[in-house]
């Protein structure tokens, strides 16, 4: 027996040592959540962290940073048109953060706003604006979202990042540090090999798996902005929206709720949320049926929410013809400046100019 | 319980030093009897759950204890049809879904007990083995833990050498090999295999489902690359979950049967067999062909009957070593594949000569080229047969193949054949060769080698396995 947990040791002895090493080129390579100013979801391929979701656990010390905040949550297409360096340039009183992760539902869009609120607990009595960039596409029911192998229970992709390492629990709606907030860095630090690790990967095999199974939208932006949708990809469009959404007729009326449950717990206190009904090609309206029911259902949701200063609807119906849009959904870079310019105007108007604050002040 | 965890690692912790703490036989043989009680009571729900497997194997028990010295020929039939009957109830084939128990119950490992009661009850019978195992031997036999969920299918004699083998102070040297074995197994189940997993998930789903609009030659070419990327699934997974639980044996100094050699160096489908699971093929050559061969050959003794026997013989037993695979009519289908290549390899063995001559049909196999279409062909035919595994039910079974076409299949088998060839022409030599300096080093420093190899793979196995998020499933034991 003496033998067995001889060899053993030395085996888990130097299992120890090599990974304390890959822990120390992973904390010398990934940046830092408690020195990043602002969180930024479209920079994550270009981090260690490789992913949106991956980036925004480890990157969650950045929103605790005292001072106001301007954190877009929604889809691609917000990352896309409510950029922060576009939105920074009108709006001077408050840190743009982007959240955005491409491709979410409500479910999680939700989740991603109870990491903002739950981070921005340890900067005080916050006055922040959480600007919510929707469109009919969020709305799809989780059992058709999520599911696939690993999804038993219709886990999000911010489900599957933060039970992946064993360093979050699950708490209420969503997770917390398994250790307590004052060990998470710490211990995020200690499973930061496993990213860096997952970035090798991603990286030494981005080619063939843009080959052979991904088909990324490589366009350029000039590419982007000549596109033409055509019939066939319309058509291609629709029966992956309608998959996507599990429906060829209804939204799921619980992300409706969920939705408003959402503006709920980020209008809190003094804090302002923005609701953009982000602007998609009319074409949807003779397509689908389901781009109707979510204007119904975002209208109802604002005469509900009428009396509430924190909460302000912005409509973009003046962007939805259709050669305003590179795909079925993205506007052209153009047209997506254009958005987040008038995005940033109704920010200002809400947040900085009504609390005479012009400038961004730490 | 998954062999990628942490509740395995510390359960064969646990086991191997309760094992290696005592030298009495006796301690020991109960440590293997609690420890595989333990790891079967992880895949049962409930007591409930476990009462079929009870069931089975006290009818097991009992139909050997219930045998004379010299058992006639009707009991033994019986005894035998009396064990298959209830594993083919229990494990609900396809043609018994309408009378099963009314709850859920547990059928991971039922086939593999099958295999060892009714090679109790055929030895026995023949005086092959020296008396009935006690109650606590044959539940040690019949559900070691190691040998539990697929094998390797052990003899009695073999088992029982080493079950009451006078034990003797475990070395160094036997735990470095024991653990070398383990971490190869690790490094095929964990990386390689959900490597091939992960290529087969990703080139699957684009023709499968929803994708019926691909052009054809498009839904060949995926399919085509996703039956080798399941083989090769398979394979590694298979034979790494082999690798694990012989290595955990030598951590117990109990010596388990290889159940692989080389299976893709094999030159016809027959000796693929004889690579490939070599214990279970051992067991159906044992209990199944030769029984058959030997009562048709009484009953027509004439020399001309011989070869027709024999494509008899293994059209039966690769019929039933396909069927066995699985519950559903799928497997049915593939039993039939695996008979006709059984078959198909057996005529050629016979045609050629006849054609040839026997000095030309020897000349022609040691023709490389021909060697390499043989490998290929071997590889491409096993690969296509195990669509089956991978397809649950026959509708989408033969929407496959009427998507592919006879046409599809066809180039699907002549790509495969002509890549594999091409790859083993390459890499065959290197994998032969012997790098002396390194043997050489290797040797030297073996000790730390291993330990170095163990430590390695213990966190590519870890990284890998959060990378993509999910602990690799040993795929045999559904079957």
């Amino acid at each position: 027996m003496i033998v067995v947990i001889r060899v053993l040791s030395r085996v888990i002895l130097l299992t120890a040592a090599l990974y304390a090493g890959v822990v120390g080129i992973a904390a010398f390579l990934a940046p830092r959540g408690s020195e990043a100013r602002a969180v930024d979801t479209r920079t994550a391929p270009s981090t260690v962290y490789a992913t949106a979701t991956k980036y925004l656990m480890f990157m969650q010390p950045a929103l605790r940073e005292k001072g106001r905040r301007v954190i877009i949550l929604g889809a691609s297409n917000a990352d896309l048109e409510l950029r922060p360096d576009v939105i920074g340039r009108t709006v001077r009183c408050a840190t743009i953060d982007n959240l955005s992760i491409g491709n979410e539902n409500i479910t999680e869009l939700y989740q991603t706003a109870q990491i903002a609120v739950r981070n921005r607990q340890f900067s005080g009595d916050t006055s922040d604006v959480y600007v919510l960039g929707l469109w009919f596409g969020l709305f799809g029911d989780s059992k058709a979202r999520w599911n696939g192998p690993g999804r038993q229970n219709n886990e999000s992709d911010l489900d599957i990042e933060f039970q992946r390492y064993g360093n979050y629990r699950k708490a209420g709606d969503f997770y917390e540090s398994r250790f307590g907030p004052e060990y998470e860095s710490v211990v995020n630090g200690l499973v930061s090999p496993f990213a860096l690790i997952e970035k090798v990967f991603r990286e030494a095999t981005y080619r063939a798996r843009n080959f052979f199974f991904i088909r990324p939208d490589s366009r350029t932006d000039a590419e982007r902005e000549a596109a033409v949708v055509s019939e066939a990809e319309r058509a291609a469009a629709v029966a992956y929206w309608q998959q996507q959404l599990g429906s060829r007729e209804h939204l799921a009326p619980a992300q409706f709720e969920l939705l408003a449950k959402t503006i709920k717990m980020l209008s809190r206190g003094r804090n302002k949320v923005i609701v953009v009904d982000l602007p998609v090609p009319n074409w949807w309206d003779a397509a689908v049926p389901m781009n109707r029911e979510y204007k119904d259902r975002l209208a109802a949701l604002e005469t509900a929410l009428a009396g509430d200063d924190a909460v302000r609807f912005v409509g973009l119906s003046q962007y939805q013809k259709p050669e305003n849009f590179s795909d079925e959904v993205h506007a052209k870079p153009s047209v997506a400046t254009m958005i987040g310019q008038d995005v940033a105007k109704a920010i200002n108007a809400s947040a900085c100019e009504s609390t005479q604050q012009t400038s961004l002040t730490r | 319980m998954n062999f990628v965890s942490l509740h395995f690692i510390a359960f064969t912790l646990v086991t191997v030093l309760a094992y290696q703490a005592t030298r009495s036989v006796t301690a020991r043989q109960w440590v293997l009897l609690i420890a595989s009680a333990y790891f079967i009571s992880t895949y049962m729900l409930d007591i409930k759950s476990a009462l079929p497997l009870v069931a089975f194997l006290g009818l097991g028990y009992v139909l050997i204890v219930g045998m004379s010295a010299t058992p006639s020929r009707v009991y033994v039939a019986a005894a035998v049809c009396l064990m298959i009957g209830s594993f083919l109830y229990l494990k609900q084939f396809f043609f018994l879904t309408a009378v099963g128990l009314p709850f859920i119950y547990a059928t991971v490992g039922l086939s593999y007990v099958l295999f060892r009661i009714i090679s109790l009850i055929v030895d026995l019978s023949n005086q092959d083995i020296d008396g009935k195992p006690s109650p606590a031997a044959y539940l040690a036999y019949t559900c070691g833990f190691t040998t539990f969920l697929s094998g390797p299918v052990q003899t009695w004699t073999s088992f029982k050498s080493e079950y009451e083998k006078p034990p003797a102070p475990i070395t160094e040297g036997e735990v470095l090999r024991a653990l070398s074995r383990i971490a190869t197994g690790y490094f095929k189940l964990a990386i390689v295999a959900a490597a091939f997993d992960y290529l087969f998930q990703n080139f699957s789903v684009q023709f499968g489902g929803s994708a019926h609009g691909l052009p054809w030659f498009k839904t060949v070419s995926l399919y085509t690359v996703s039956a080798a990327a399941y083989t090769g699934y398979l394979y590694y997974n298979f034979s790494g979950y082999m690798d694990i639980v012989i290595g955990i044996g030598g951590l117990l100094q109990f010596k388990l049967p290889e159940n692989f050699n080389r299976p893709f160096s094999a030159k016809s489908f027959l000796e693929f067999w004889q690579r490939w699971h070599m214990t279970m093929s051992q067991w159906f050559k044992t209990y199944l062909f030769t029984p058959i061969m030997l009562t048709t050959m009484q009953r027509l003794p004439d020399p001309k009957h011989s070869a027709a026997i024999g494509l008899f013989a293994f059209f039966i037993t690769f019929l039933v070593m396909g069927i066995w695979h699985g519950s559903t009519a799928v497997f049915v289908v593939y039993g039939v594949l695996m008979a006709f290549g059984a078959c198909a390899n057996k005529l050629w063995q016979i045609a050629m000569p006849r054609a040839l001559g026997k000095p030309g049909y020897k000349s022609l196999q040691k023709r490389p080229v021909y060697i390499q279409l043989c490998k290929g062909l071997t590889f491409a035919f096993f690969t296509l047969a195990l669509t089956c595994l991978w397809t649950p039910e026959i509708g989408q079974l033969f929407g496959l193949a009427g998507r592919l076409g006879l046409s599809g299949l066809l180039v699907s088998l002549g790509a495969l054949t002509l890549c594999f060839a091409a790859v083993d022409t390459v890499l065959a030599p290197v994998a032969a060769m012997e790098f002396n300096a390194l043997s050489g080093l290797e040797t030297r420093y073996r000790d730390a080698w291993t330990v170095s190899r163990c430590a390695g793979v213990i966190l590519a196995v870890v990284f890998v396995s959060a990378i993509l998020n999910k602990a690799p499933e040993f795929v045999y034991k559904a079957f």
